[in-house]
Parts: structure tokens; C-alpha cells; sequence
């Protein structure tokens, strides 16, 4: 029995150790990588020295010899830096950050094994015994200086006297090789780093996150219950203790529950600590400069997102690193500079935390991917040529896509950025990414605060209760029964109801359907009201189909068991306030696992791309006749101005009618010489002619027409498209047939684009 | 330390389509009586629902089904009990035909699977006692989960 005790006991001091250990060296990690940066301050190597000093007795304190042995190495060298003695250069903090990982591995042994390892590390030891000294005369130089002022002044900052005192330590200093980083610099350093006035102990404590997960556990579980008796309570009409009291619980809790959250929330820098190391470590085997700017590490996130999103962050980077950013070299001749940069950045909005990865490297070479997506069979050759540039940017979100050509131990292996994009999803998050080729690119990350409460909205299909997250939430629409019939609204393509919301087409998926539950169909004549919810997955909207909308409420996300995890449908399960259990719905699993969704949204964007040029909704029209019999239209909105010129103005000058028009010559344009089957403008018998001004870009056009009759509303229902050069379509406008004219072709016929119009 | 000992031996028993298992006490968290449930539309057939234990969202697994596919609970008879069990670091909810006792098993009165139980019983069964005048299964409880990680494959 006492062997066990004593067991346990040592268990608990190994354990407190190993976590006092890490934290120390995760901080003496940061503090090494600031002094590389030159940002000397004496505050800094105290620290270090502190840390290292409490490893090297604490683990001599239990037995862990290698350790000990390796600390007091350590702390030798860093007391001659504190005394003066030595500086502090680029290989003595290289060697520092040696001891760091072979202290860390070290620690790691003890954790999994129990014991330090089997590592030699003599070598490391004899290294840091010799830089313990100082290596050059000039060293010593520097340090008579220091110890002749030493005399003079008792404070501890000897480095600030040397360079502000009396001039010649100064030029002294100045003398030494450059390998000494620089202490001129100093004085700035130190009116930073004076230590605040309370010791860091008194205003915050130490709480094992377990207990906080406990908290936040029985937070939820109050909420749940407060949910409860407010909707009991909510049937009390008469005022009365009970009700009093239930709302003063309802408002306690509300309280209770937003700052334990507050308790839950670390800055967003306890995801980077790792960066600036392994940027420095990276950049450097890649020859490289990289210089990493963190903005906003005080942001604050929920602890259990700041996990999830430290490996994707790390992904991220390293492919900035490897492939994004160039080396100097590269980046010379790009006649960019020779560092590059690499922003991290981090901010609240609209109630998400976005993070934002920017690198001025290569940016994403968008032929390269339409390539690889190619080659991997990704894509077909119609759809690549149909996609847009951030549509192909985005390709790289694939699963097996890397168009790394090698594929080094840092990334490319193409396992990367689906995984990413997964993973931020899977928290409920968002990511989207913008390049510019040869300028580099933007990652940008919004992440939702919090996980555990949500608002969602409630939904009832086949008498059960569903819970939709906000989040996901575009609108709702009500197609009544008593409005139009169903059958005018809805359309079908590919035998997928889809409804036409504000002249787009929204794919509609029944969640009875979806859940293998019994649902009407919809292409029945007599549907009574059906409801839809309009949602939002990877940015493409859809309208899920649901019996009954309910109510909006805050909900406890809990997690479904293993065995239904694996449900695509399910984000997991809640309690209601009458006790009973009501599955979360999982937008993004609803929309891919509704293949007929896919194959909709496909159709869609085809028949969205050809209709570019035609506009669905109602839109003003200018109408207008140009020759006998020729009445056509352009969208209004297109037209710069309509002028009514005087015939006199026009001049012809080589074949062509031009006018001086706002200080530049515009010419004049019959529709009838570019769109045949027309019949010309006449004018002669007219004082004045009227004309339609349209622009693009650089170049004008005044299109002379016999008449402008009207502007009006138009949606086009009614006619077709057509081949004809200049002409979009022929149309049924105010009852007559109406050409719409296609002002970007004509322009194009009457101007081309190498011709310049003159100044 | 003997109580422990003796807890080891003690297991909680239940009919199911007429079959006599029981259950280590060690595993079995509590036992009640049938609660409302909500079902998981698109789960495993074994997977009856949902139910709230307390706040706690629990599985509750239809043994009858595993039993037997053809059988199941269905909402018009009696109602089933819930077994709630622990497997690992999560909870489950057995639902169970009736409760039996507590009784104490001899590690002497063991013996092997007799040939009349079906394949899909015998895959929920750790091993067999003698118990008075009549035969108990040991339910291997984690295969209650795995038989339909399998079966959902």
C-alpha cells in the first residue's frame, strides 16, 4: 500500500515537472527567437536564465542527471551573458535553442517512458562549456569596458551606461565584429522591459483546464434546465414569486454563462508560440528571408478552437513558406525585396474571429492548377475552361490535388488543404482564398466564437424536432398555398425541384426525404404550404423543405455517440425545454449528401454562364427604332447618355461620321452597317438626330437612331436568344418583337479595342 | 480487498426474446424504466434513439434487435427497460424485455455456449453460467457497439 502511495505521489511531481519544464522552455523559446531578432533586453536573458536554472534543480531534485547536467551547461553560459562576460550572438542562441529541443526531448522521454533516454549528449555539453567563454580578444575588450564602468554605476542595466555613458566604451563597442548583436540600441530596449510593477503571482492562478471543461459542462447543463423552467414558467400567467424568481434565474444564467465562456477564452497567440521557431527554422534550410509579423495575437478564441485550428494554421504556413514565398534570388529579379513577408493576422468581426495569412510570394500560378486538376482528372477540359480565376484558385481545396513539383518533408504531398478546409469546417468555420500571381496570397479564416451554445433555429419534419444552426441560416420562405400555385414557382431540372428566389435559382432538398422519413411530392398539382429554409453550405445557397418552422433558441450543442457520428445528416443532439432530444442538422452533410443537389448546382451555373449577358429579373429598357420596321432595346442601365444632336455638328471625315462630343471625337455609328438585316437610319429630312452614347473602357460610340420611344420594365420572358452578331435575342416587349442589342459586340465592331480614340 | 472481489462476481440480469443475460454490476451504471425517446432517422436498425438521461444525451441500443434482426421493440408493446452500461468512456442504454436480479456467479459453473443460440446472439456473448436451473450469457457489452460499426460498414 505504501509503495502505491508513494507511487502516486511521485506520479504528481513528475507530472507538475514536466508541465512547469515545457511552459518555461515554451517561453524561453519566444524569448530566444527575440534576441536573434536583435531586441536585447536584460529583463529577457534573466528570464531565460531563471527557467533554466529551476530545470536544472528540479530535475537534479528527482534523480534526472542528463538533464541537470545539460541545464547547469546552460545556465553557465547564460550567467557569464547576465555578468557581462560573454555576448549574446547568433550561434550562442542557435546553441541555446539546441539545449532547448534536447531539454524538450528529454522531458518527452520522462513522459512516455519514465526515464531521460538513451541520447548522448556530450557533444551539446562540450559546445556549450566553450561558448561559455569568451572566443576573441575583442570580447574581452568589451568586457574591461563594461567592468570599468561597473564601478561607476550599481544598476543592473551595464549595457545601456556603457553605450549612453562616456563616448569611448561606445566607439569601443562599435569596434566589435558584427557578430555581437547591438547594444546601441539598448537604451529603447530598456525603458520597454522594465518589469511592471506586481509580480506576475498575485493576479492570476494556475486552474487545470479539465476543471474548466467541468464548469463549462455544468454551465451548459444549467442552461438546459433554465430552459426548462422558463418554458414552464412562461404558462404562469399571474405575476408571483415563482415567476420573479424564474426570470431572475433566467437572467443570472445568462450571465453566468457568458462569462464562463470569457473563462474559456485564450488569446489567439497561444496557437502561433510555434511559429516564430519554426519559420526561423525553415527559412533558413530553405535560404530564404522571411520575416513573420503578427498582428492582433491578443484576439481572443475559445480554448477548444485554438486547438483545432493549430495544425491547419501550421499547414498554412509551411506551404507559404515552401512554396508560396521565393528566395531571395527569385525575389530580386521579381524586383520585390529580398526578405519576404508573411502576415499573420487576427481580428473579431460580425461575431467570427478571422485570421488572415497573407504572403507576398508567387501567388497561386492558376494555369499550373487548371494543369494538375487536369491531370488528375479532376476536371474536364470544358470545365476548366469555364472556371473562373477564383473558382480555380480555389481547386486546391481537392482532395489529392498538390501541384508541388517536389515534394519536400515540409508539404506537398497533397494530403494539405482538403484537410484544412475540412477541418475549419468541421469547427464550424469558414476559409477562403484570394491570390494574385506574382504578388502573393490571402488566406482568410473566420471561425465562430464559441462552440458549446449556439442560437439555432428549430424545425419540425415528420413530428420530430430538428435544430438548424444560425450560422448556416440565409431566410425563410413561405410558398402559401393560397398565392400562386406551387407549380408556377417551382421548376425542376434534372427532376430536382428548384425555386426561383429573386431571379436565382435555389436547388430544394426535402429534409423528410433526405432523412428517409415519408415526404408529399411536389410536382403534385395541390401541395399545400411548403416551407423552406433557405441555407448557405461552401457559399452555394440552398432551400431545405421542412413540414413546420418553429421556433428561434439557444441551444447546447452535445455530441452524438460514436456509432452515430459517422452520419453525415447529424452535427450532434441537444435538449429541448421540454426535456425531450432533438438532433442538430449538419447543413454541410444535408447539402453533399443530396446528389441531386450536386448535378442541380452544375446545371445551374451552365445555364447561369450562357444567360450572362441576359439579365433574369425585371430590368428598364430603353427602346428605341433604328430604320424601318428595326425596334430594338438596350438595358438602360448600359447607356451613358442620350443626346440629341444637330445634323450640322456631324462631320464625315474618312468614311466615317464623327462628332465633337465633351472634348473628344465620338463616332457616330449606324446599326444597320454592323448588324445585318437592317435597314439604315434615315435623317435627311430631320434637323437633329438622336443618339445613344454608350462607353467601355477607353472607347465611345454614339449610336444614331430614327427614334427613341420609351423606357420601361422588362424580364424577357418571352423570346429567345440569338446568333446573330450584335444581337442578344428578339423579344416580346410591349408586344412587339424587340431586338435587344448587344452594345459590347457593337463597340467592339465599330471601335476595335487596338484602336485608340484620339486624346 | 474482498468486497471488491466480491462485486466482481455479481452480475445484473435480463430477459431478452426470452434469452437470461447478465451483465457485470461494475459495468452497469443504473437501470429504469422506459423513457421518451426520439429516433435517429438514417442510424444502424439497432439504434432505437435518443434519450435524456439527466441532461445526458444517451444511445439507446435495441438488444432485442441484435438478438434477433427480425424482432425489435416496437412502440406499441410493453414498454422495454433501459440498461445503462459503460462502455469505455461513453454510456449506453440497453433496452431490455424485464429486469432480473442480482446474482452472484461461481466460476466453477462455466461452460461453453450451448449450439441452440443463434450467430448473432453468440457474437454478444462473453461466456456462460450455470445459475440455479437455468443458463446465463455473459453480454459482451462492447460488442454492442462494434456489431454495428460492422453492421453500418
Amino acid at each position: 500500500m505504501d509503495e502505491d502511495m508513494d507511487d502516486d505521489f511521485l506520479q504528481e511531481i513528475l507530472a507538475e515537472l514536466i508541465n512547469e519544464s515545457n511552459e518555461g522552455l515554451d517561453q524561453v523559446e519566444k524569448d530566444l527567437i527575440e534576441l536573434e531578432s536583435n531586441t536585447y533586453s536584460e529583463d529577457t536573458i534573466n528570464r531565460i536564465f531563471r527557467v533554466v536554472h529551476t530545470i536544472k534543480g528540479s530535475s537534479g531534485a528527482v534523480g534526472f542527471n542528463t538533464i541537470m547536467n545539460l541545464a547547469h551547461k546552460g545556465e553557465n553560459l547564460l550567467d557569464n551573458v547576465r555578468s557581462g562576460k560573454i555576448d549574446i550572438t547568433p550561434e550562442r542562441v542557435s546553441l541555446l535553442l539546441k539545449l532547448l529541443d534536447a531539454l524538450r526531448d528529454m522531458f518527452e522521454s520522462v513522459e512516455t517512458s519514465g526515464n531521460e533516454g538513451n541520447t548522448d549528449y556530450s557533444d551539446l555539453e562540450e559546445s556549450l562549456k566553450y561558448a561559455s567563454e569568451p572566443i576573441s580578444e575583442m570580447e574581452t575588450q568589451v568586457t574591461s569596458v563594461k567592468e570599468g564602468t561597473t564601478d561607476q554605476n550599481p544598476a543592473p542595466d551595464r549595457f545601456s551606461d556603457a553605450s549612453s555613458g562616456a563616448t569611448d566604451p561606445t566607439s569601443n563597442i562599435n569596434e566589435v565584429p558584427n557578430t555581437a548583436l547591438k547594444k546601441n540600441g539598448e537604451t529603447q530596449g530598456n525603458t520597454k522591459t522594465k518589469s511592471s510593477g506586481k509580480p506576475i503571482s498575485e493576479s492570476f492562478i494556475r486552474v487545470d483546464v479539465k476543471q474548466l471543461d467541468l464548469l463549462m459542462n455544468m454551465v451548459g447543463e444549467l442552461v438546459l434546465a433554465r430552459n426548462q423552467i422558463t418554458q414552464q414558467v412562461s404558462l404562469i400567467s399571474e405575476e408571483s414569486v415563482l415567476v420573479s424568481a424564474a426570470q431572475r434565474l433566467n437572467m443570472i444564467t445568462s450571465e453566468l454563462q457568458q462569462n464562463m465562456m470569457k473563462t474559456r477564452m485564450q488569446p489567439v497567440e497561444s496557437a502561433w508560440t510555434k511559429f516564430p521557431r519554426v519559420i526561423r527554422d525553415y527559412s533558413s534550410k530553405l535560404n530564404k528571408k522571411i520575416n513573420l509579423i503578427m498582428e492582433g495575437k491578443e484576439t481572443e478564441l475559445d480554448r477548444t478552437l485554438i486547438d483545432a485550428i493549430k495544425d491547419p494554421l501550421m499547414h498554412i504556413i509551411r506551404n507559404s513558406v515552401d512554396h508560396g514565398l521565393e528566395g531571395p534570388d527569385e525575389r530580386r529579379e521579381a524586383g520585390k525585396e529580398e526578405t519576404g513577408t508573411l502576415i499573420l493576422r487576427a481580428y473579431h468581426e460580425s461575431g467570427l474571429v478571422n485570421i488572415e495569412i497573407i504572403d507576398d510570394g508567387r501567388g497561386i500560378n492558376v494555369e499550373r492548377v487548371k494543369k494538375k486538376a487536369l491531370e488528375k482528372g479532376i476536371l474536364n477540359q470544358s470545365d476548366a475552361d469555364r472556371l473562373s480565376e477564383k473558382d480555380a484558385v480555389n481547386l486546391i481545396f481537392h482532395p489529392g490535388f498538390s501541384t508541388a513539383e517536389q515534394v519536400s518533408d515540409i508539404s506537398g504531398r497533397g494530403v494539405g488543404m482538403d484537410v484544412v478546409k475540412s477541418n475549419i469546417e468541421k469547427i464550424g468555420g469558414s476559409v477562403d482564398f484570394r491570390s494574385v500571381q506574382g504578388k502573393g496570397t490571402n488566406l482568410k479564416i473566420k471561425i465562430p466564437l464559441t462552440l458549446a451554445i449556439i442560437p439555432a433555429l428549430i424545425v419540425t419534419s415528420a413530428n420530430e424536432r430538428f435544430a438548424i444552426p444560425q450560422m448556416s441560416l440565409l431566410e425563410l420562405v413561405r410558398i402559401g398555398s393560397e398565392e400562386e400555385s406551387s407549380k408556377n414557382v417551382l421548376d425542376f431540372i434534372c427532376g430536382t425541384p428548384v425555386y426561383r428566389l429573386r431571379g436565382n435559382l435555389l436547388p430544394l432538398v426535402s429534409l423528410n426525404e433526405q432523412l428517409g422519413l415519408p415526404s408529399p411530392d411536389l410536382s403534385e398539382e395541390n401541395v399545400e404550404d411548403i416551407n423552406i429554409v433557405v441555407l448557405q453550405s461552401e457559399g452555394k445557397p440552398f432551400g431545405l423543405i421542412v413540414d413546420e418552422i418553429n421556433d428561434s433558441e439557444e441551444i447546447v450543442v452535445k455530441p452524438l455517440g460514436d456509432q452515430l457520428k459517422h452520419i453525415p445528416a447529424y452535427a450532434g443532439a441537444t435538449i429541448m425545454g421540454d426535456g425531450r432530444v432533438a438532433l442538430i442538422l449538419d447543413v454541410l452533410g444535408i447539402a453533399n449528401s443530396s446528389k441531386a443537389m450536386s448535378k442541380v448546382n452544375d446545371e445551374i451555373l451552365h445555364t447561369q454562364e450562357n444567360n450572362n449577358h441576359v439579365m433574369n429579373s425585371e430590368q428598364t429598357m430603353l427602346l428605341f427604332e433604328s430604320g424601318k420596321n428595326g425596334r430594338m432595346a438596350v438595358p438602360l442601365s448600359n447607356v451613358d447618355r442620350i443626346e440629341e444632336l444637330g445634323k450640322n455638328e456631324f462631320q464625315h471625315v474618312r468614311g466615317e461620321m464623327v462628332i465633337e462630343y465633351r472634348g473628344k471625337i465620338l463616332k457616330i455609328i449606324d446599326l444597320s452597317k454592323y448588324i445585318s438585316g437592317l435597314d439604315p437610319v434615315e435623317f435627311c429630312n430631320k434637323e437633329s438626330i438622336q443618339v445613344i452614347v454608350y462607353s467601355s473602357g477607353e472607347r465611345r460610340i454614339g449610336i444614331m437612331v430614327s427614334e427613341i420611344i420609351d423606357v420601361t420594365e422588362s424580364d424577357l420572358s418571352i423570346g429567345e436568344t440569338k446568333n446573330t452578331p450584335g444581337v442578344l435575342g428578339s423579344y416580346s416587349i410591349r408586344n412587339t418583337i424587340t431586338d435587344l442589342i448587344d452594345l459590347e459586340a457593337v463597340i467592339d465592331m465599330a471601335v476595335p479595342s487596338n484602336q485608340k480614340m484620339s486624346a | 480487498m474482498t468486497n471488491g472481489t466480491k462485486m466482481n462476481n455479481q452480475c445484473c440480469t435480463f430477459y431478452v426474446n426470452g434469452c437470461f443475460f447478465g451483465v457485470n454490476v461494475l459495468r452497469v451504471r443504473e437501470v429504469i424504466r422506459a423513457q421518451r425517446m426520439t429516433p435517429v432517422p438514417l442510424a444502424p436498425e439497432t439504434i432505437k434513439g435518443l434519450i435524456n438521461l439527466r441532461g445526458e444525451i444517451v444511445t439507446a441500443i435495441d438488444l432485442r434487435k441484435m438478438v434477433d434482426p427480425d424482432k425489435g421493440f416496437k412502440s406499441k408493446e410493453s414498454d422495454p427497460m433501459n440498461v445503462v452500461v459503460r462502455i469505455g468512456d461513453n454510456v449506453v442504454s440497453l433496452l431490455v424485455d424485464e429486469i432480473g436480479d442480482v446474482i452472484t456467479i461461481d466460476q466453477d459453473n462455466m461452460e461453453d455456449p450451448p449450439n441452440t443460440i443463434s450467430p448473432a446472439t453468440r457474437k454478444l456473448v462473453e461466456s456462460v453460467y450455470k445459475v440455479k436451473d437455468k443458463l446465463m450469457l455473459v453480454l459482451n457489452v462492447d460488442a454492442t457497439i462494434q456489431t454495428q460499426a460492422e453492421m453500418s460498414l
